[in-house]
């Protein structure tokens, strides 16, 4: 199976999804995620699952998240992930920079096109 | 906080290393095998299912060390890797890890040697608190007095003086005062029976160890009260005097003591590991109320010139020590302007005072082999940077078999920094083994160095330390990278294995290993010149003449004075022991004297001649000595003019003296001194006046160097009574042996000390143990650097061997090919001696200038030779060359006897 090529995730993009998936969605194994952001960005992130456990390492070392064992939806012995207090302020802090530079873009953008 | 919660996190990830692994193992199984599901139930068969799945997540070992890079501490994994990649590697190979080791272990651990030795000398403040606040009005290693008028550098103070300053002490905190040398004291217990035994004293003010900010370990110490007059007397022990006099017992404390005829009450022990600030060898200390008795002299407190006092001073915060030096001085124009006695200007505009840290004491060790020590940190270093470049070619040689080994490594992907971190951390590794067993090399090596050095051992008991560890650990660590880095460099490069292979070999590379021989060469070059010119002064100096028999001559030191004889009654004393002498078979004669040649004391003082212009008799300086009958004759010197000593010159005869040569030209000159007159002091003083009857030749009594100085030698039997100054006994009895003084020495002083009860014979040498002493510090110098240079020699040859056996392995091809083409060995064996021999030539070529540049430092040291000498220089370039010569003697043997056929095949 051929797909098209997918874009490259920056490191801090997949940080920022992993917590947005894990605001949304609660507690999930690492399974649960990849499979997540791979359904939101419809299939257009490049995301080779493997590069999500690093990053899970790096958010759980900087304290946004926290790990513990636990039991799956089929029975499997399973690590879950959960959002922790300064992951959510994080989150919300990094999603309004996002937005302003994104309105910041398209606006450089539109005007350039107006221009 | 974030980069805390990071290295915490790490850490913890460090211990439960295993552990996280196993989790993460199993994580990644969970997450395959969920992809497996996802894509069975999306319609796959199971085993595009596992592909698939295997695919979307990666390589599970790329997961995990991606992981990995995260958690833990990578580096300090992957030193613990490098470090047991680097064990490993030197196992393999033990004979260069014996070689590169040993000759490490020799450069760092004489390092470690010499610098315990400089912790110990130069190192060591006084035990008291902030010693970096306290100064010294003057710091001199000399102790005695000075009477009368003070011009030029003062180094000791009068009572006055001291008063003064402490009351003007706008720059210090608190002053404190003691006596500059030391009195040796009778002590005896109070209500013992024990006798009374010798011990050294010291009077101090009553402020003394508050100054200091000591806490007594026993007992209480000195305060301002103490030091009154009408005070009880009372007096401190040093510890070390307590433990090896009173073995620790604390009953004395409140007890008294009888010290030289008078009661002291014991009130404390001083701190452990407090010596005194000056001389380290103080027993006691008296206030200093009480020192004309414990002198047994007149007051000095009532002389306003009497100058015996050594000043300390506590500087105030914010004031520095040259703003304080400057104050001083003000002061001390103002003290001389006020004085009694009225100074020219000219002697006010000369005296000064220099202030000096005094955070460590006047310790005469220090002082006295500060420079040689210097010195000898410097030999001990290039002696070390020489090991290094021994280590580093042994390095590059050994690059070269692992050539191999580092190329596929590269091709496997490893990056040149991580070689370079691995090839380094081998280096370090052999820098640690040679620190650790140069430690132990020097923990036995020291005491040997600190005993040749200075005489005695006892500086340095204990002395590797916390300090004395951490400099090894990092001149290992120094000396590692700095044998290793080129190496390393080298070692990495990609094209490594290309060059193997060609027998001609990189020019670059030999390049660098040539450069380490020419370095080897030149820094043995300018040692072994240090070394000579050591080895000539000593020489030159043993060889002086010294103008007396010191051969023949046997010395007994007695202490008439301590004993309590008066000036009248040591004539008889005198006689008594000079004929007791003589009644022993083999002694040709025997006389007594202040004190023998070359003994370390003298006594200086300005004379004025009868019928000379009394005007600057401040130049007019005099050693005195004070001597038997027969005493010229019994030391060997000749009398040039007049007469010797002799039995005529009987108490309440005429005052008569023997001038030296030196005395004679310069005072008399070209006239006959005989029978002229001069008294000691100014002005001249007809009653105290001696007459001259003799001159003698001029001998060394003082220095083998400095030349000698006008003396006089006034007759011991004629001293009037009236001067109870201890200078005015005989302390040595000498005694001239016609056979070997050796067997004679103890008859002499059995005989002696049965002379008379209670004048104990104290000491009882040969008078060429002072000769000696004289020399050892310049035997030592000698003896060190002679020893370290011919260190230096070994490790170079050694390096030129090394390096040589390799020239000629790498050319085994070119050399079969000379061979086969009909090069006789002779010429083989040129084509090797002159590669060596342009090393050589480079070498010295650069080394000559270094040399001369750095034998000026030791220049001061020197006695006899220049430190340019051309002879010495010659000298140590044609030892040097016939030392490389051997050296790649039998690699060059080897090449003239390579099989053409075999090298041609050897590719």
């Amino acid at each position: 199976m051929i797909t098209a090529p997918k874009a490259e995730v920056l490191q801090g993009t997949l940080d920022l999804l992993v917590l947005k998936t894990l605001d949304t969605l609660g507690p999930l194994h690492g399974f649960g995620i990849a499979r997540r952001i791979q359904q939101i960005s419809e299939d257009a992130l490049l995301l080779n699952q493997g590069t999500l456990y690093p990053a899970l390492v790096r958010l759980e070392q900087r304290g946004w998240i926290r790990s513990k064992w636990g039991v799956s939806e089929n029975n499997r012995r399973a690590r879950y992930y959960s959002l922790t207090k300064a992951g959510r302020k994080h989150l919300t802090v990094e999603a309004q920079s996002w937005e302003r530079m994104a309105s910041i873009i398209t606006r450089v953008l539109a005007g350039a096109e107006e221009a | 906080m974030n980069w805390l919660h990071q290295i915490v996190f790490r850490l913890r990830a460090v211990l439960g290393k295993r552990k996280r692994d196993r989790v993460l193992d199993e994580e990644l199984q969970t997450h395959l095998a969920l992809l497996v599901e996802q894509n069975v139930a999306r319609g796959m068969s199971l085993e595009a299912a596992r592909r698939e799945a295997k695919l979307s997540l990666g390589g599970a070992d790329q997961i995990k060390e991606s992981v990995h890079d995260h958690r833990g501490l990578p580096f300090l994994e992957t030193f613990i890797q490098d470090l047991r990649f680097a064990l490993r590697m030197l196992r393999k190979s033990p004979g260069f890890t014996a070689v590169a080791v040993l000759t490490l272990a020799l450069g760092i651990g004489a390092n470690t040697a010499i610098f315990s030795l400089i912790n110990a000398v130069l190192l060591r403040t006084l035990p008291a608190a902030h010693p970096h606040e306290l100064v010294l009005f003057s710091e001199t290693p000399m102790g005695g007095a000075n009477s009368g008028e003070q011009t030029g550098h003062w180094m000791f103070f009068s009572n006055d003086n001291y008063t003064y300053f402490r009351d003007h002490s706008e720059s210090f905190k608190e002053m404190c005062a003691f006596q500059s040398g030391w009195t040796n004291l009778n002590l005896r217990l109070v209500g013992t029976s024990a006798r009374p035994e010798v011990a050294h004293g010291r009077v101090v003010s009553g402020n003394f160890f508050s100054l200091l900010g000591l806490n007594p370990s026993a007992g209480r110490l000195f305060t301002s009260q103490d030091d009154q007059l009408g005070a009880p007397p009372t007096v401190v022990l040093s510890y070390l005097y307590w433990i090896r006099r009173f073995h620790q017992d604390s009953s004395v404390i409140g007890n008294p003591a009888e010290i030289s005829g008078a009661t002291y009450t014991i009130i404390g022990i001083a701190p452990p590991g407090f010596f005194d600030i000056k001389y380290d060898r103080t027993d006691l200390w008296i206030p200093l109320a009480f020192q004309p008795q414990v002198m047994s002299t007149e007051s000095y407190a009532n002389d306003p010139q009497e100058y015996w006092l050594n000043i300390m001073a506590r500087l105030k915060p914010g004031v520095t020590l040259r703003k304080a030096q400057a104050v001083v001085n003000n002061q001390l124009k103002q003290i001389l302007a006020t004085q009694a006695h009225p100074e020219t200007v000219q002697q006010i505009a000369n005296s000064y005072i220099t202030l000096a840290p005094g955070a460590y004491g006047i310790s005469y060790i220090r002082i006295t082999y500060e420079e040689a020590i210097q010195v000898l940190a410097g030999i001990v270093a290039i002696v070390l940077l020489i090991a290094c470049a021994n280590v580093a070619n042994l390095l590059l040689s050994r690059s070269s078999a692992r050539a191999q080994e580092i190329s596929i490594r590269l091709s496997l992907g490893a990056t040149r920094a991580r070689l370079i971190r691995q090839l380094l951390t081998e280096s370090i590794l052999l820098a640690a083994l040679g620190g650790a067993f140069g430690i132990l090399g020097a923990r036995w090596g020291v005491e040997l160095l600190a005993s040749m050095v200075t005489g005695s051992s006892s500086i340095v008991k204990s002395s590797v330390n916390a300090r004395v560890l951490l400099f090894t650990a990092v001149v290992s660590l120094l000396a590692g990278i700095l044998f290793g880095l080129v190496p390393a460099l080298r070692s990495s490069r990609a094209d490594l294995a290309t060059q193997s292979k060609g027998s001609a070999g990189s020019r670059l590379r030999f390049g660098f290993a040539n450069g380490l021989v020419v370095f080897q060469i030149a820094a043995c070059l300018v040692l072994l010149i240090g070394a000579g010119l050591f080895l000539r002064t000593l020489q030159k100096l043993a060889d002086q003449v010294l103008g007396f028999d010191e051969d023949h001559i046997v010395v007994a030191r007695i202490d008439p004075w301590r004993a309590g004889y008066s000036p009248a009654q040591t004539p008889a004393l005198y006689q008594a022991l000079i004929d007791r002498a003589e009644a022993i078979p083999g002694v040709v004669s025997a006389t007594v004297s202040y004190t023998e040649p070359l003994s370390g004391s003298s006594w200086t003082s300005n004379f004025s001649i009868e019928g000379a212009p009394s005007g600057s008799w401040r130049d007019r300086i005099v050693h005195k000595e004070l001597v038997g009958p027969h005493y010229f004759e019994t030391e060997g010197i000749p009398i040039i003019l007049g007469r010797d000593i002799g039995p005529q010159d009987r108490p309440s005869g005429l005052l008569v003296t023997v001038i030296n040569e030196t005395m004679a030209k310069k005072f008399f000159p070209g006239a006959n001194p005989i029978g002229r007159r001069f008294s000691l002091g100014a002005p001249f003083n007809d009653k105290e006046a001696m007459t001259i009857v003799g001159v003698a030749a001029d001998a060394r009594f003082y220095s083998l160097r400095d030349p000698v100085p006008p003396m006089e030698f006034c007759a011991a039997f004629t001293v009037p009574d009236d001067s109870s100054h201890s200078a005015s006994y005989a302390q040595a009895v000498e005694v001239r042996v016609s056979g070997n003084p050796r067997g004679i020495a103890t008859e002499i002083r059995t005989a002696l000390s049965q002379v008379a009860a209670n004048l104990p014979v104290t000491d009882v040498f040969l008078l060429d143990k002072r000769v000696g002493e004289a020399l050892q510090q310049n035997r030592s110098a000698a003896e060190l650097s002679s020893a370290f240079g011919t260190l230096a020699l070994l490790l170079a040859c050694i390096g030129i061997y090394g390096t040589m056996s390799y020239r000629v392995s790498r050319r085994t091809h070119e050399i079969g090919i000379r061979l086969a083409l009909g090069a006789q060995p002779s010429d083989v064996l040129w084509l090797i001696a002159r590669e060596c021999l342009i090393l050589l030539a480079v070498g010295i070529f650069f080394g000559v200038p270094i040399a001369l540049a750095s034998t000026k430092i030791i220049a001061a040291q020197l006695f006899g030779v220049r430190a340019t000498d051309p002879w010495i220089f010659a000298g140590v370039a044609i030892l040097l060359t016939l030392v490389a010569l051997l050296a790649c003697y039998i690699p060059a043997r080897r090449a003239m006897k390579v099989d053409p056929m075999v090298a041609l095949r050897y590719e």
